[in-house]
């Protein structure tokens, strides 16, 4: 029964969601949201999961005096100085004379936690540089073929030097070479990688709807 | 709640089903207690139960479907399906024995969605594999966690693949960690778990975003090997151009089959095969009317090549 009721419960929601995709009767619709509404109380109460085990394992790490314990003191004291200020905006307790509802916690956010998240964002360019310059060495005949065309794709994204004699002509060549290797080429592999993804997709949906996936169930 | 809901259904359904069988009854003895039909029941039938944009999408599902069962059914007779071999899976036990013989962790990291997509599902199902081939090796398995609902089914997919091995003792809580719900906060926890434990095997697999490549970067600069697999496209170039090895596409949903050639897992497999055949058959037969029809689907004329089109509206649905 440990694994007879659960793949029941799989088959069923599933089976009830496939449905309300497929039907425009308003109580399949009203199942679905019914099902939808359920994940949702699921998802909050689960979040109360990861913080207890964000906090075990910090304080686990602390007491055991590990060389990273100073990041999880600070990970718990940022993580719970949040919360009491987002506590006290929520509530109005000691609000300053004249300040927002959600000023004090907005402000943290912004200040603080964007300019951190861009911060990570922006390595995105220093690691594309040194991932293309190691996917663009012509080791190989593919390789070479990846070089030509990422070289085509990139000439054809910037202007060309007006010093150079036919500058527009080579330009608008050159764009037209790129929109043809993006168009058709490129096109045509991501075509193929969707038509083969989406097939996996519901192959797996299937099995796991139907039952006939059940690796993720316990023994 | 969810049973009146049901329950509504279930009038509903009954109400549709019972009067097209009424009426087909009634027509068959010639009784005159039901009105006269004004349109055909399966039409009626259609617009009630299956919304008519959505019916090319129900037929293509039914007939994947039905090819599934056939292949299933084929292969748990003994019929042999064979597989192409995948780099990517092959290389798996060798980049955990690699972990272990260096005396260092394997790092798992199943992507940044939610547990409603079915990239981070079936990522919950190849780790149970990973983590019952480190636990045969007894080598640690770290799987950083954006989700907390993603959380408790990792921390089920390690200990279940802990017993599978017969090792419940290599199960280690500690191992499976929420990091954050932020995109870039987690990022930056797993740079950190890189960069300071330095595992000697990552695997990311899963669905990724713009974080693919800090990550693929941030592992290649440990000096890991690395083995990633996603079927979302864009992320696909970055795992390529910084991984080792790469599941692309089709080949991360057939994981669990590569892994256990199990008769109903290689069926689905087969089926997805055969389904694409016909998908490639059906675009040569649109090439070729598109091109003797080309003079007039540009001067917007209806021409073969449009009623072949139009079969194919709807397949893919918008939402």
């Amino acid at each position: 029964m440990k694994r007879e009721i659960p793949i029941l419960l799989t088959v069923l929601c599933g089976l009830a969601i496939t449905w309300a995709f497929f039907s425009p009767l308003p109580a399949a619709r009203a199942v679905n949201a019914e099902l939808l509404a359920w994940a949702e109380v699921i998802f909050s109460v689960a979040f109360l999961l990861g913080i207890a085990n964000l906090v075990r394992i910090s304080l686990k790490q602390i007491s055991a005096r590990h060389p990273d314990s100073i990041y999880k003191v600070l990970l718990l004291l940022t993580m719970f100085g949040y919360l009491a200020v987002g506590l006290c905006d929520i509530h109005g307790w000691l609000l300053p004379e004249g300040a927002g509802a959600k000023d004090r916690s907005d402000w943290i956010y912004e200040k603080f936690f964007q300019p951190l998240q861009s911060t990570m964002f922006s390595l995105l360019a220093f690691y594309i540089a040194s991932a293309a310059f190691r996917a663009f060495r012509a080791r190989s005949f593919e390789a070479t073929l990846l070089l030509v065309a990422g070289s085509l794709v990139m000439l054809g994204q910037v202007p060309m030097p007006t010093w150079l004699p036919e500058s527009a002509a080579v330009g608008t060549f050159l764009q037209r070479v790129q929109a043809f290797l993006m168009v058709y080429v490129n096109g045509a592999g991501q075509s193929a990688i969707i038509i083969g993804a989406a097939l996996g997709t519901l192959a797996t949906g299937l099995r796991i709807i139907l039952g006939v996936e059940r690796s993720y169930l316990s023994e | 709640m969810v049973f009146p809901a049901f329950t509504a259904l279930l009038g509903e359904l009954f109400a549709t089903a019972g009067g097209a069988l009424a009426m087909a009854l009634s027509q068959a003895v010639g009784s005159q207690a039901v009105p006269p039909v004004e349109s055909p029941w399966w039409e009626r039938w259609q617009e009630t139960v299956i919304d008519p944009g959505k019916l090319p999408t129900f037929v293509a599902v039914v007939f994947f479907g039905a090819v599934m069962f056939v292949a299933q059914s084929r292969a748990r007779r003994g019929v042999e399906m064979p597989i192409r071999r995948i780099g990517g899976l092959d290389a798996m036990d060798e980049a955990i024995g690699r972990s272990t013989e260096m005396g260092r962790p394997v790092l798992y990291v199943p992507g940044i969605d939610e547990i409603k997509e079915i990239q981070t599902i079936y990522s919950m199902l190849i780790l149970r594999h990973v983590a019952r081939k480190a636990a045969e090796f007894g080598t640690p398995l770290i799987v950083p966690v954006k989700d907390s609902v993603v959380l408790t089914f990792a921390e089920e997919a390690v200990k279940q693949g802990c017993l599978d091995a017969g090792r419940p003792d290599a199960y280690i809580a500690d191992n499976v960690r929420y990091l954050s719900n932020e995109q870039f906060a987690y990022c930056a926890g797993v740079a950190g778990i890189m960069n300071r434990e330095k595992p000697a095997a990552n695997f990311m697999l899963g669905m990724f975003f713009a974080e693919s490549l800090i990550l693929a970067e941030t592992g290649f600069a440990s000096g890991a090997i690395q083995i990633a697999g996603t079927a979302k496209q864009h992320q696909l170039p970055f795992f390529v151009a910084a991984c080792d090895y790469t599941i692309i596409g089709e080949e991360y949903f057939a994981v669990t089959a590569y892994l256990t050639r199990e008769p109903n897992l290689l069926g689905t497999i087969r089926a997805a095969d055969v389904t694409k055949l016909l998908a490639i058959a059906a675009l040569l037969v649109a090439t070729v009317l598109g091109v003797i029809h080309a003079e007039a689907h540009f001067a917007g004329r209806p021409s073969a090549f449009s009623h072949y089109t139009d079969l194919f509206k709807g397949v893919v649905a918008d939402d």
